[in-house]
């Protein structure tokens, strides 16, 4: 029995992108522990109590970068047979996840509480927020990484209102549980423990016909295809079924039923414009946006209705449009689920008859296209429309602009950071470079606050070269790719 | 003889499409059973219903005496399986796979993993993730071998391998059955490899078995008959075992099943005709079952 815990264990060792991170968490927190204790020494109390987000914000990104990987790595290890034929292997794998799992907690614990009691005041609320967005990330890797863009957006929706309703500012995700009411402690231990034990439970027996089972898949790219068009599936029985029963004919028959036709994919518009053809190779998931469009339309109303029913939630919106993470890592996120499902049809895409170049260039469009959407979209539901209800005079507000111009700017940098790192294939000098992106998001998120106006300009003009030469290299090595 | 897979009409379907109606079958232990029928006949969906991968509808199923939704850990030391298609953790060398599958089992062979290996041309430090098709196929029956199970059951086992590699494959099944106890029951379409190591077979045909025995029986059982006579029609042939019926100028071919001496004169009396009896190999008898 030992031997099977031993080379589990083995088995995660030797997944280097993992052990990766977890030299890069145990170097990061070494260093930085040093560097705390160094200005706690050298620097005046007020650069301390700054020094305090720093420490949050390092450990959530690593954590949730590092749990990601974790649930990705336990997708693997149950969306397969062997999780039903080899004996003892689900309650071992289940076990050894957790126990990495727990391990990474305990070396976050053992990390805040050496730490000088002024830099950490409440080492354990940020530990409970750590274990709390943790196991709600693992879950999130294993339950809902490859799920459409729409339900993907809800969920990022619900995720950033539940946030806001627990945390009380734009910056709050980081402090849940610091000021807010005594119950809030109680509250997150249970739901940590719930959705761990519920989690746990369901691994033990999943199998090949529960309703997830197929969204864990995450090769082959058949595999993935599939799913996503079962999801797109179910999306387009209820638009016919909501235009039949705008024609009053049944609603649930054929939302349940059997489904009367199919997507039809339409010619390819060889003589029209690049954006025209771009979005003739996103076309169903062009159309299935507009489900989004109709979405953003009726929440809208609720959603400044909510704002001026609950003051209490105002606080989230001040500074927003400051509110890096909301306003890139967000939208590039969602952009990259919602483009890395295309991959399935990528190969069958390349044997119809357009050039390679062509279909790399329009699909690079498309990519933009999406990006540039799901940006604007975040920004005008968090940025723009709070502002409009709470402040209107921030939208005179040069800063206001150059604030978002420089979102939007630095969104289209980090994504095509991201898209050129597609291109690379050695695993080692991808996490290097996420790890040097997420060190500038940092920064940015810090910085941008304290930037005069004219830094604000030069920064997006730069931002905006930097990801015109990364989109451009990424494009021409993909066409080279394909073409060797 | 005891029996290592017992099913009593076994349902399954996925919506409204029915892949397994009310199917009954029995493999003895230590047969060599042979599982064909067409593309979408059910092959698959009935061997991960035997391995509790998937529940049917209806039905029972005992396997080694076990309920496969249910598998004992026991039971499970007791099964070898090889899907038509896995590529396990890529990051890994094929040595480093073999341990960590071998971790799971009280008892591993690894002599004759190491001498499968070597045979079937594998180098133990080469990674997963670099191997060919046909290679990691190759790896995934030695990995359900390692642990000597009493029941091997093989999905499509040698569809991307090269003729050499099938033959070895069937040398080892051939090898396996004779050193120890053991039954294999495997799909494929490759007919030829199941006549040269299947004692039994079973020809799925729309989700319900159209023949399921021994394969000799099989063979005995169906024949071609070439009638030479004038003015034979096609109406002349009618009858629960004939499978297919051809009349060209001066000729008849009938396929039947059931066939006895009797047959025979029968036909040569009534039309005064010439009869030969052929022999029909396994694809053939296959095409005419499934036709």
């Amino acid at each position: 029995m030992t031997n099977i815990y031993r080379q589990i264990t083995l088995l995660y060792l030797r997944y280097k992108t993992l052990m990766v991170l977890t030299a890069f968490l145990a170097l990061g927190a070494a260093g930085s522990s040093a560097l705390l204790w160094f200005g706690y020494l050298r620097f005046p109390r007020c650069v301390i109590v700054e020094a305090r987000e720093e420490a949050g914000m390092f450990l959530w990104i690593f954590g949730v970068w590092f749990v990601m990987l974790l649930g990705v790595f336990l997708k693997r290890q149950f969306a397969t047979h062997r999780a039903h034929l080899l004996p003892r292997y689900r309650a071992a794998h289940v076990c050894a996840a957790f126990l990495v799992f727990a391990l990474f907690l305990s070396a976050a614990a053992a990390w805040l509480l050496t730490l000088p009691a002024e830099v950490v005041a409440t080492p354990w609320h940020v530990l409970w927020q750590l274990a709390l967005l943790g196991v709600l990330f693992l879950v999130f890797a294993v339950y809902l990484g490859y799920l459409s863009v729409e339900l993907i957006l809800l969920l990022a929706f619900l995720g950033i209102s539940v946030g806001s309703a627990i945390s009380w500012d734009a910056f709050g995700l980081l402090r849940v549980g610091a000021g807010g009411p005594p119950a809030q402690l109680p509250v997150l231990a249970s739901l940590i423990f719930v959705s761990a034990a519920l989690f746990m439970a369901r691994l033990m027996t999943l199998r090949e016909e529960h309703f997830e089972y197929p969204y864990l898949l995450t090769w082959p790219p058949k595999e993935l295809a599939k799913n996503q068009a079962r999801v797109y599936g179910l999306l387009l029985r209820v638009e016919q079924a909501i235009d039949l029963l705008l024609r009053g004919e049944v609603f649930l028959e054929k939302v349940f039923g059997k489904r009367t036709c199919g997507p039809r994919y339409p010619a390819y518009p060889r003589h029209r414009g690049v954006v025209a053809r771009s979005l003739h190779w996103d076309c169903f998931e062009s159309r299935s946006l507009r489900h989004l469009q109709v979405l953003v339309l009726v929440a809208t109303p609720l959603y400044l209705w909510y704002l001026k029913a609950n003051p209490q939630v105002h606080i989230f919106f001040t500074g927003v449009h400051e509110n890096f993470f909301l306003l890139v890592a967000a939208p590039i996120l969602t952009a990259l689920c919602f483009n890395y499902k295309k991959m399935g049809y990528w190969q069958r895409d390349m044997m119809k008859p357009v050039r390679r170049r062509d279909i790399v260039r329009e699909r690079g469009t498309a990519l933009l296209i999406a990006l540039f959407s799901f940006w604007a979209l975040f920004a005008l539901y968090f940025a723009v429309l709070p502002s409009i209800v709470i402040d209107p005079a921030l939208l005179r507000s040069a800063m206001f602009w150059a604030h978002l111009a420089l979102t939007g700017s630095y969104a289209f940098a980090a994504f095509s950071w991201i898209l050129f790192l597609s291109c690379l294939s050695v695993t080692n000098v991808i996490v290097l470079n996420f790890i040097a992106l997420a060190g500038l998001s940092l920064a940015q998120t810090y910085g941008a606050g304290a930037f005069p106006l004219n830094v604000l300009i030069a920064t997006s003009v730069l931002s905006l070269a930097a990801g015109a030469v990364f989109c451009k290299t990424a494009l021409m090595r993909w066409y080279e790719k394909e073409i060797t | 003889m005891n029996n290592a897979i017992v099913t009593e009409g076994l349902d399954k379907g996925f919506r409204d499409k029915g892949v397994l109606k009310e199917l009954s079958l029995v493999v003895p232990q230590g047969s060599v059973f042979g599982l064909l029928g067409r593309n979408g006949a059910g092959k698959t969906t009935l061997i991960k219903c035997l391995l509790g991968l998937i529940r049917p509808q209806a039905g029972k199923i005992a396997v080694l005496g076990d309920d496969p939704w249910d598998f004992l850990e026991e039971t499970k030391e007791r099964i070898g399986y090889v899907p038509q298609t896995d590529r396990p953790y890529p990051w890994l060398t094929a040595r480093q796979l073999i341990d960590y599958t071998a971790s799971f089992y009280r008892h591993w062979n690894h002599e004759l993993t190491d001498r499968l290996m070597k045979e079937w041309g594998l180098n133990a430090e080469d990674k997963v993730g670099l191997l060919s098709e046909g290679e990691t196929q190759k790896l995934n029956i030695i990995l359900a071998l390692g642990h000597e199970p009493e029941l091997l059951v093989f999905d499509e086992p040698v569809a991307s391998l090269d003729p050499a590699s099938r033959r070895q494959f069937l040398k080892t099944v051939l090898e396996i059955v004779s050193d120890r106890p053991c039954t294999i029951f495997f799909s494929t379409h490759i007919t030829s490899d199941l006549e040269r190591v299947a004692d039994r077979v079973a020809v799925l045909k729309d989700g319900r078995i159209a023949f399921a025995g021994e394969l000799d029986v099989l063979k005995e059982e169906i024949k071609r008959l070439r009638i030479r006579a004038a003015g034979v029609r096609l109406e002349d042939f009618k009858g629960e075992g004939i499978l297919h019926r051809e009349v060209f100028a001066h000729e008849a071919i009938l396929c039947v099943r059931g066939y006895t001496p009797d047959i025979k004169k029968a036909i040569e009396e009534k039309f005064r005709a010439q009869l030969d009896v052929e022999d029909l190999n396994l694809e053939e008898i296959f095409l005419e079952l499934t036709r």
